[in-house]
């Protein structure tokens, strides 16, 4: 037997508690890993505050974590097919990912994240590439804006 | 994305465009006017070559054609072909091509696609053409081209491109025989007749088509991306003026469409340009020799001669004229120095790094993946 798997406690923006094994988020996490190496987090009593990660994205993000930590030696495709299902979420769900990915510094998630919405914009039209980043105010004039369909008229 | 209500940063969306291809950059310019000069944004720059050079460094080695002149009492000319790999091309393995035509050996190399390199030597008037996988020993020859003579006029072959059809499942040679007075061999051809070879059938076929030729051999340069094999010509117009334009040819469709590069001939520096591919791009690097300047230039979308994006310049030289630029497999630019002697150029840091040692004048250098299909069996 060896000795007992040390868990760290994560809390959401609900105050949900999220027990997970601590080097699964000390291997993804470069925040976390930061924080349990410069003895920041107290395993006694402390909990790590996530205040702009919501419970449902958290649950996504230590599922991720922990698949990779316990998978990385199953051929390519696998893991392929595994993050090809894992990231089968809509648009909110990817944003949500997508930012907590970042604010966890979970370096390849984001890649993963990065190159699903690299796929979705690829050969788009100006109008469906600002509506997956959520562009509200692109900033051109609107005299710019129709000198540019103009010159580009295969862009629009 | 669309119900999400906030924005995604912009230093995140930026991570994102930096991993597209560079055509796409004309086209993020008019999403955002903060994302209108891109590459003058140094975070962005440095994300964009960093991925640049990661995509670039899984391609596994390069293969290198070489003309070689033996310095013994005959003075000889060799093609050697070799395939390099290292960080310094220091791994260096010579590649045995079938014999096309008993005195010339393998002849020359055109272009290496999916692991096949299609190499042709000339025989008299004519052009033999081969295939050949290195990984599998795999070779074909090509039967000859439809080329009758015709009484009083000169007889010239000259192969523009081989690659693969994706739509068909193909491979296909597309080349032109045309026709001089005799002597003229400068002169615009009186009659060019193009022509296109096929795998699967394995037979020519002729094009009702006028397309630019290309540029004189030893100077102007083929790339083959994406189904379509691209040249620079000129165009010989009306009024004397000669035009340069890119054609690209579809394999599948078989037409083709030019872009003009006209833009690139503003100054009086005649620049020595090569064809090449980088990051998914047709890409044109020219030396202006006079000025000790390099430009690298990426075409977004063909035929819109507005697309051309000019990636970088850098000043450096002196180099000897006429001297051909190709691309290396670790974003690197290969050429010659001192006469003779192979470098390598690095184009994100901007400094030679290295002499490769091999000696020669005139190659041509292709990113080579090998494969192991048949190119014949799974065709036919």
């Amino acid at each position: 037997m060896g000795s007992p798997v040390k868990k760290i406690m994560l809390c959401s923006s609900e105050k949900e508690i999220f027990s997970v094994e601590e080097q699964v988020m000390v291997q993804h996490s470069v925040i976390i890993n930061n924080m349990i190496e410069d003895g920041s987090y107290n395993h006694e009593e402390s909990k790590i505050p996530l205040d702009c990660v919501d419970s449902k994205t958290l649950k996504k993000v230590i599922d991720y974590c922990t698949h990779h930590t316990h998978h990385h030696n199953d051929n390519q495709e696998d893991l392929e097919a595994w993050d090809a299902q894992f990231l089968n979420v809509d648009s909110n769900g990817l944003y949500d990912l997508l930012m907590a990915a970042n604010y966890l510094e979970i370096r390849n998630l984001l890649d993963l994240i990065y190159g699903t919405i690299k796929n979705m914009i690829k050969g788009k039209k100006i109008d469906e590439i600002r509506r997956i980043f959520n562009i509200k105010d692109h900033g051109f004039t609107p005299e710019e804006e129709e000198q540019n369909r103009k010159e580009y008229p295969h862009f629009y | 994305m669309a119900n999400h209500s906030d924005q995604i940063p912009n230093d995140l969306a930026l991570e994102i465009l930096a991993k597209l291809p560079v055509k796409s950059l004309k086209r993020f310019s008019c999403v955002r006017k903060s994302w209108l000069n891109l590459l003058e944004n140094p975070d962005f720059k440095s994300m964009y070559y960093e991925n640049l050079k990661s995509k670039i460094a899984h391609s596994s080695s390069l293969i290198l054609w070489r003309l070689f002149y033996q310095r013994d009492k005959n003075a000889r000319s060799e093609n050697n072909v070799h395939l390099l790999s290292g960080e310094r091309y220091e791994n260096m393995v010579t590649l045995v091509l079938p014999t096309l035509v008993e005195s010339y050996g393998p002849g020359e190399v055109l272009e290496c696609v999916n692991g096949i390199i299609c190499h042709y030597a000339r025989s008299g008037r004519d052009v033999i053409i081969g295939l050949w996988n290195p990984k599998t020993d795999e070779g074909k020859i090509i039967p000859p081209g439809i080329s009758d003579d015709e009484p009083g006029f000169d007889r010239h072959v000259s192969v523009h491109g081989f690659g693969y059809d994706n739509v068909n499942d193909d491979y296909k040679v597309i080349q032109c025989v045309y026709y001089n007075y005799s002597q003229m061999l400068f002169e615009e051809p009186v009659l060019r007749i193009w022509q296109i070879y096929s795998l699967k059938s394995n037979c020519w076929k002729k094009l009702d088509l006028e397309i630019t030729m290309k540029e004189n051999v030893s100077r102007a340069s083929i790339a083959y991306l994406n189904g379509e094999c691209h040249w620079w010509g000129r165009k010989f117009a009306t009024n004397e003026l000669q035009e340069q334009v890119l054609v690209s040819f579809n394999l599948s469709t078989e037409t083709f469409r030019t872009t003009s590069i006209v833009w690139l001939q503003e100054n009086d520096d005649s620049p020595t340009r090569t064809l090449v591919v980088l990051n998914e791009s047709v890409t044109l690097i020219s030396s202006l020799i006079k000025n000790n300047r390099i430009e690298i230039s990426i075409l977004g979308e063909i035929g819109v001669k507005e697309s051309w994006v000019k990636l970088f310049t850098f000043r450096f030289g002196p180099f000897p004229e006429f001297c051909a630029f190709r691309m290396g497999n670790k974003c690197d630019i290969i050429f010659y120095i001192n006469g003779d002697e192979l470098a390598s150029f690095n184009v994100i840091t901007g400094k030679v790094i290295h002499n490769i040692n091999i000696k020669t004048r005139r190659f041509g250098t292709w990113i080579y993946k090998e494969s192991l299909l048949s190119f014949t069996k799974e065709i036919n």
